[in-house]
């Protein structure tokens, strides 16, 4: 199975918070990311523009090859404690995320039921 | 009804002895598969018609464990809890059981979401055969576990191909499982173990 799943973090920053989490994320957080097998595809900043009094919304989306990169960085960054700690620290900056795992819709017939 | 899971980490010289022992005992018991992570090397399964006779049990249980010079035993005492059978009565298939312990900050219903979701898991995953998910009455071990998650294949590959490979168990089951997802709950210390008991177990 090949497909190409992407994992999306999508974070809502604190209120004038956006660029100091995005530039914490390249620099701590990205970085091990690629060493996992994690490719980036983009990062969105929402609204484009940079809000002082109001929070930005950070989409950021990596790709992996099929469940078995999937679990490849899963398994990987589990166990690392800086990757919990990573998020341990940028949890100043942020005031509500989730993380997302999924494909293109002409995959999901061959992932569900490959 | 009540069931009692031992995985039980002894030396190789020591488990022939041990498995006879827990089978003397009424145990379903087999070595542990290869791939498992913190399985032990002996799984045994137990099932008691209530309370008190595992009681009545536990102790020659604990003492064969004992005599096997045992180096750590994980185990988990749990009812009926939730479970189907779409295999009922099968031997030859292979079981799996996975001890967790979710004890990081949650509410009682985000916990109750949690369950819901697992047992959710056969439903898209037919390759799981007979399940039962079960908050645990007492444990021990590693963690004081709180959940025994098991299942029944018709074989290995059911275990390590489809459970392992389809999205719901990456894409929606997981993300209570990894500390990189704001659902996190369960410790990442688990047993998941398996082994081939040659009987049935869960129907």
């Amino acid at each position: 199975m090949d497909q190409t799943i992407f994992i999306v973090d999508d974070i809502v920053a604190a209120p004038g918070r956006a660029r100091e989490l995005l530039e914490l994320y390249r620099t701590r957080y990205a970085p091990a990311a690629q060493a996992r097998g994690m490719v980036l595809d983009r990062e969105i900043v929402a609204p484009p523009m940079w809000l002082d009094e109001l929070s930005n919304r950070l989409l950021i989306t990596w790709t992996v090859t099929g469940p078995g990169g999937w679990w490849g960085q899963a398994a990987q960054s589990r166990y690392d404690p800086a990757v919990e700690a990573f998020w341990a620290e940028a949890a100043p900056l942020i005031a509500s995320r989730a993380r997302y795992f999924g494909s293109a819709e002409a995959d999901v017939e061959a992932l569900s039921h490959g | 009804m009540v069931n009692l899971i031992c995985l039980v980490s002894a030396d190789e010289a020591a488990r022939a002895d041990l498995t006879a022992a827990l089978k003397a005992l009424n145990g379903a018991v087999a070595p542990v598969m290869e791939g498992n992570f913190n399985g032990g090397d002996v799984a045994a399964r137990f099932t008691f018609a209530d309370e008190a006779a595992y009681r009545a049990a536990r102790p020659a249980i604990d003492a064969a464990i004992a005599a096997a010079g045992a180096k750590q035993c994980n185990w988990a005492l749990f009812g009926n809890g939730q479970s189907a059978a779409s295999a009922p009565g099968l031997a030859d298939g292979v079981w799996r059981g996975l001890l967790l312990c979710a004890d990081r900050p949650q509410t009682a219903s985000r916990l109750a979401e949690f369950e819901a979701e697992m047992v959710l898991m056969p439903k898209y995953i037919p390759a799981i055969r007979n399940w039962r998910l079960a908050p645990t009455i007492e444990s021990g071990g590693d963690l004081p576990w709180t959940h025994v998650w098991e299942q029944e294949y018709a074989d290995i590959g059911g275990l390590m191909g489809p459970y392992m490979l389809h999205p719901y168990h990456w894409a929606v089951i997981d993300r209570w499982f990894d500390p990189e997802c704001p659902d996190w709950i369960v410790n990442t210390h688990l047993c998941h173990s398996f082994a081939a008991f040659g009987a049935p177990v869960l129907s």
